[in-house]
């Protein structure tokens, strides 16, 4: 079910009072996981079994680590686990990915391996709930989290459909308390839920999909347009893509903000970044922070050890671990995007920068102070934006393309130069969606706030703008058929 | 290794993450100061730190124990290294 049609306002103007007239937290609790489970099997019903196998196996063994964490058999469990979501995860995902390479490799001998693939559908929102159910037996493993002893409570915490399919990636630390007590929403929330919801669907529908009808049409057809046409659908990509995201993070969070629930911040205005590192501590944060914990940290810290010199590699200790641990992060982040070649070339590009930023980030302050350079001279910093922004949407490029093959189409289309007949109107249509998205990001840094409709001090101006918000999205809505969202497919 | 006291060590830490990984300047960082909430210490300063950390005082910091809460503030950093020294 997607959250930008009418089928799911009509699902979540049913379940909102249904679970407000339950009163006690183990009715409403079971209710949100059947509620959960027909917003998940909406889709395909079938991958509900698939989500209950996943949810089944991960309390039992959850459990069974916490009880045996002090033996030799708690490790025994804990791999178990680790292991059994990995494969879920390889088999639905990978799998025939992994075949395509093995048959690359065999074709040279003559030996065809076409009977080993699988006819397997990608189960929606696989990686975010697989990712969901590592993060806890790794936390109970390491004590920072106990298990749930209420299978329903942790049923909800893998189920609970604002965050199913496309995240945020819950902590469980952060989620399960909330689901644990009895939870209602505040006036506040009911407030700041409806309008994040509102915000989220005119970001995603008004933009993100009006951006992503031009971006698909026209990287379907590159033949058919002009070099210029085909720069401004990649560089209109990069803001269907942001969007579309935070605008689905939005309404994820708006959503469970009206039952009472508080989903962590996904999205802190990425494009207004002055350096790689700082992106991506802005953009899908719940993931980024994700491989930081469980990939990033664990990596460095077990190869920092083994380095007991100065250097390594003609690099500093702590630049040469960056690097190893940055390759297989950034290795495993773009794989985990998807099963193609696209996603991990555009993982080792942001790889590849972050480390050269570390590199760099000494030097360039060393060099500051004795030009006597103020870290925020407006021209440094807006220099550094310009850069940082030309980096980003250099990888989304690669992240769009079907296949790297797609990349010499492109800079044999760009080589040969051409405008189109009508080269100012797209660079106009191309600016006016970067306009509206910048602006957003500017008011919500300004007010450091995701509901900053609120500060308007007209109570009746407020809600004219948000209704006419509303009004636009659903008329985008009778007019077209919704787009799914970009981050469904991972 | 010389002798700290606490007072000693949160000095040392603060000047470290100040010369290393601070660019303003004229940021204000106390030792309570969420430094990774933030945004001062990233997951390369939390890597570079720690092999300062266990340069500096001799000791090792087993990983499972150097998570990000362990490195959000000066106190916490050295509350840290304490268990270990």
């Amino acid at each position: 079910m997607l959250f930008n049609s009418f089928i799911f306002l009509i699902f979540l103007g049913l379940v909102l009072p249904v679970y407000y007239l339950l009163k006690k937290k183990s009715s409403r609790n079971i209710f949100l996981i059947i509620s959960s489970y027909f917003f998940y099997g909406y889709w395909d019903w079938r991958f509900c079994f698939l989500l209950l196998t996943v949810t089944l196996i991960d309390f039992f063994i959850g459990l069974k680590i916490y009880k045996t964490n002090q033996k030799s058999t708690g490790k025994i469990f804990y791999l178990t686990g680790i292991i059994f979501n990995l494969l879920v995860l390889g088999l639905f995902k990978y799998y025939n990915f992994f075949i395509d390479n093995l048959q690359e490799i065999f074709k040279s001998f003559s030996y065809n391996l076409d009977f080993l693939h699988l006819n397997i559908l990608l189960p929606i929102g696989i990686s975010y709930y697989i990712f969901h159910s590592i993060s806890y037996l790794v936390d109970i493993k390491k004590g920072t989290v106990n298990p749930s002893t209420n299978l329903i409570d942790f049923a909800l915490y893998i189920s609970f459909f604002p965050k199913l399919i496309a995240g945020p990636i819950e902590r469980a630390s952060n989620l399960l308390p909330q689901i644990e007590r009895k939870t209602s929403a505040t006036k506040e929330q009911l407030m700041d839920g409806t309008i994040l919801i509102i915000y989220g669907l005119f970001k995603k529908v008004m933009i993100g999909d009006a951006a992503g009808r031009l971006v698909d049409h026209i990287f379907a057809h590159m033949e058919y347009y002009s070099s210029w046409e085909v720069v401004f659908a990649w560089l209109l990509f990069s803001i269907q893509i942001y969007a579309d995201f935070s605008g689905y993070t939005n309404i994820a969070r708006g959503t469970a903000k009206l039952f009472g629930f508080e989903l962590m911040k996904n999205f802190e205005q990425p494009y207004l970044s002055r350096s790689i590192a700082e992106f991506w501590k802005k953009w899908h944060i719940s993931m980024t922070t994700w491989f930081r914990d469980y990939v990033f940290l664990p990596i460095s810290f077990n190869v920092s050890g083994k380095i007991k010199t100065e250097r390594a590699f003609f690099l500093k200790a702590d630049i040469f671990v960056y690097f190893i641990a940055s390759v297989i992060t950034w290795f495993l982040t773009g794989l985990w995007h998807g099963a193609n070649y696209t996603f991990i070339v555009w993982g080792m590009i942001h790889g590849f920068c972050l480390f050269i930023y570390q590199w760099q980030r000494n030097p360039r302050k060393k060099l500051f102070r004795k030009l006597g350079l103020s870290n925020d001279n407006p021209g440094i910093v807006i220099t550094e934006t310009i850069l940082t922004m030309v980096i980003v949407n250099i990888a989304w490029l690669v992240f769009r393309i079907k296949n790297i093959g797609d990349l010499s189409t492109i800079f044999l289309k760009c080589y040969n130069w051409t405008w189109g007949n009508y080269p100012g109107r797209f660079l106009t249509i191309l600016l006016g969606f970067t306009l509206v998205v910048i602006l957003f990001d500017i008011i919500e840094k300004r007010t450091n706030s995701h509901v900053f409709f609120r500060r308007i001090r007209s109570k009746p101006l407020m809600f004219g703008i948000l209704t006419i918000m509303m009004i636009s999205v659903i008329l985008f809505l009778i007019n077209s058929k919704p787009l799914p969202f970009i981050y469904f497919q991972f | 290794m010389e002798k700290m006291n606490i007072d000693e060590m949160k000095d040392l830490v603060l000047k470290y993450v100040k010369d290393e990984y601070i660019d303003d300047d004229d940021a204000e960082i106390t030792y309570d100061t969420p430094l990774i909430s933030n945004g001062y210490v990233d997951s390369f300063s939390m890597v570079s730190l720690l092999i300062f950390l266990e340069r500096k005082f001799a000791i090792k910091i087993p990983p499972s124990k150097a998570t990000p809460q362990a490195f959000d503030s000066i106190n916490n950093i050295v509350a840290l290294v304490n268990q270990y020294i």
